[in-house]
């Protein structure tokens, strides 16, 4: 582990510390103004306590791992964390969210082989987009009543697993996206937002799946 | 010594290895010269670019839905009080059903204090809709509804009721209502507490049954005396008091202060409704799950759209109603009796949840009379209302089976109307 590793280490936990410390603000205050006079800070504190702990997560990924994949997510991570924070405890977020976009700067300014993020975004843009919309669905999946509420947060998890998969098994991992994206739109049809983010998820997974591992001419095979 | 280039250098640029999972068109990453963009990866950087915007507005637009409750509807502090209303059996548990009743604008206007044997209502004069109710009419009535609620829990419960109306003592203390022990009566009105909305979408334009008619009429006891109903279900005489309702709620969107002090229970923001727990939501307009999300999901509306749309709506409104009701009284002045014939009315309501039946208040035309007064100017709707229903005409309503099921409005929890 090199000094700056050590430093974003420090950056993050001191993020994370204080993330937990607005979360246990939260719920034990949370209707004052500074802790964002809130209707229900008992859900929102834990939610700023899991955050805090994403971000705590996320920088210790930023200090171990050099692949260029981690530090994307890391960072990207370290900045929504800190900006979604806001939204769940008020100002009791602010020293947090300093400490997270501070740690978010320092692995972003971290010397690295030029391009390396460019070329990592340039491959995988369709799953980062796709990624993005399983987030939506897990935060409307969060967010509905139960029963509906659960194929929300199903259809983001296997949304995720089929991306996973798509490399070894591409078809599988297309029925994987149909099926992460269609139960929960046609549940929730009448929200206007859901139709259109499985729209999105399948416009731009399925392509990516299905032509992305299909044999080129040049692979070899028998004529 | 450095290589030199072999011809095949010299004669085209070198094809970069492609980074992984680079696909055939991707611009060279690297190379030292200036980059030459095919008409591919042109359009791929279009493709990408076009994709990231597609998602970043779902992503905005997700958001949005978030902030305005899409897929939280029915949920959270406002309307956990339409699910814990049958909880407990002592006096103070009786506010739970009390705090479901129908209140002009779902203003709530009432105050509770209560003790092991007596429960006394107050008026809550702060919670009235201003120049809507030039004289305090809806917010008796408003009042008389809850009173009816909370017997019918009273009564559920296994306490037997003897109600004083306007009392005396305190100015805003209207009713009175001493409980005994006695034996539980769980009738069908009082198991319809929870399901009672106002019902604001189109009816069909089946009409209203002579049986529901008649079994609404027999709702009419001493209990509420003087208070009465007049049914109107013939076509012409529905279409004269449609007429009257559309002429009052133009007036009432040309009256500044009255569209105002309307506009100002208009909740449209999700956290103002978790906040405040009262007024008038899109959720109640009675629209369609998709138009109603649209709504939600479009920017806040003003005061002029909401007026404009308070109009067609009672246009639509008033035409597909199949029957309209006038509740009547001795005295429309005199709180007794309309507290009386809130307790009807609120009755009236609870028999139509229990039936199946849509219900909605309807009462421009009273609203603008009782303004005119105010205003020291002729009431240009008392006649014309008169001459459908005699005179004594408190409040109104139509009756019919709505094309939309009714959703839950805000309410304050009994915790929050307790002295």
């Amino acid at each position: 582990m090199t000094g700056d590793d050590r430093t974003i280490l420090k950056a993050g936990s001191i993020a994370a510390l204080l993330g937990t410390a607005a979360g246990l603000a939260e719920i034990l205050a949370g209707t004052v103004s500074w802790a964002g006079d809130k209707n229900d800070p008992t859900t929102l504190g834990r939610v700023s306590i899991g955050l805090a702990l994403v971000i705590g997560a996320a920088s210790v990924l930023a200090a171990r791992s050099p692949r260029p994949g981690a530090q994307l997510g890391a960072a990207v991570a370290l900045l929504t964390g800190g900006l979604i924070g806001l939204t769940t405890a008020g100002l009791a977020w602010v020293p947090a969210f300093i400490a997270s976009t501070t740690t978010f700067a320092l692995v972003v300014r971290r010397p690295r082989g030029a391009g390396t993020w460019r070329a990592v975004l340039r491959a995988h843009w369709a799953a980062v987009l796709v990624g993005v919309l399983a987030l939506v669905y897990l935060a409307f999946g969060v967010v509905a009543a139960e029963g509906v509420g659960l194929l929300g947060i199903a259809g983001a998890v296997v949304a995720c697993t089929a991306l996973a998969l798509r490399r070894r098994s591409p078809s599988m991992a297309a029925v994987g996206l149909v099926l992460a994206a269609v139960p929960f739109a046609a549940a929730t049809a009448w929200t206007v937002v859901t139709p259109l983010t499985a729209v999105l998820l399948l416009a731009i997974g399925l392509p990516d799946v299905l032509v992305r591992t299909h044999p080129g001419p040049s692979s070899g095979g028998a004529s | 010594m450095s290589p030199q280039p072999s011809a095949t250098d010299l004669r085209a640029p070198a094809q970069p290895a492609p980074a992984t999972g680079a696909r055939d068109g991707d611009e060279p990453s690297s190379g030292g010269g200036p980059a030459t963009m095919t008409r591919r990866s042109f359009l791929r950087r279009v493709g990408i670019g076009t994709a990231t915007a597609f998602v970043l507005a779902d992503t905005a637009l997700a958001y949005r839905a978030y902030d305005q409750g899409v897929l939280a509807e029915e949920d959270g502090p406002a309307f956990d009080a339409w699910d814990t209303w049958r909880d407990g059996t002592d006096a103070s548990s009786l506010i739970g059903a009390a705090v479901l009743a129908a209140s002009a604008h779902n203003t709530q206007p009432w105050v509770f204090a209560v003790s092991d044997r007596q429960i006394d209502l107050y008026a809550d004069p702060a919670r009235s809709t201003g120049a809507n109710d030039a004289l305090g009419r809806e917010l008796d009535v408003s009042l008389g509804c809850a009173l009816e609620n909370l017997q019918l829990a009273a009564r559920a419960r296994g306490h037997l009721t003897e109600i004083t109306t306007a009392p005396g003592g305190a100015p805003d203390l209207v009713a009175s209502i001493r409980l005994r022990p006695g034996t539980a009566v769980d009738g069908e009105l009082h198991r319809a507490i929870g399901d009672r909305h106002s019902n604001r979408s189109a009816y069909r334009p089946d009409p209203v049954p002579s049986s529901a008619l008649t079994a609404m009429q027999g709702l009419v006891d001493d209990d509420v005396a003087p208070a009465r109903v007049v049914w109107l279900t013939g076509t012409r005489e529905r279409e004269r008091f449609g007429e009257l309702l559309v002429e009052a709620t133009r007036a009432h969107v040309a009256d500044d202060e009255q569209s105002r002090d309307s506009f100002a229970w208009w909740r449209s923001d999700w956290d103002t409704i978790q906040r405040r727990k009262d007024g008038l939501t899109i959720d109640g307009v009675g629209l369609r799950p998709v138009v109603r999300t649209l709504g939600k999901l479009l920017p806040a509306t003003s005061r002029e759209d909401a007026d404009r749309t308070f109009v067609d709506r009672t246009v639509v409104q008033t035409r597909s109603a199949p029957a309209f009701g006038i509740i009547v009284v001795d005295d429309p002045t005199s709180r007794r009796d309309r507290l009386a014939g809130g307790r009807l009315v609120q009755r009236l309501h609870l028999w139509t949840a229990a039936h199946d039946l849509g219900f909605q208040h309807m009462n421009q035309i009273t609203e603008r009379i009782d303004r005119d007064h105010q205003l020291g100017r002729v009431a240009t709707f008392e006649s014309p209302l008169a001459e459908l229903v005699g005179d004594g005409a408190l409040v109104a309503f139509r009756v019919g089976t709505p094309t939309v099921a009714a959703r839950r409005s805000p309410r304050r929890p009994a915790a929050e109307v307790v002295r």
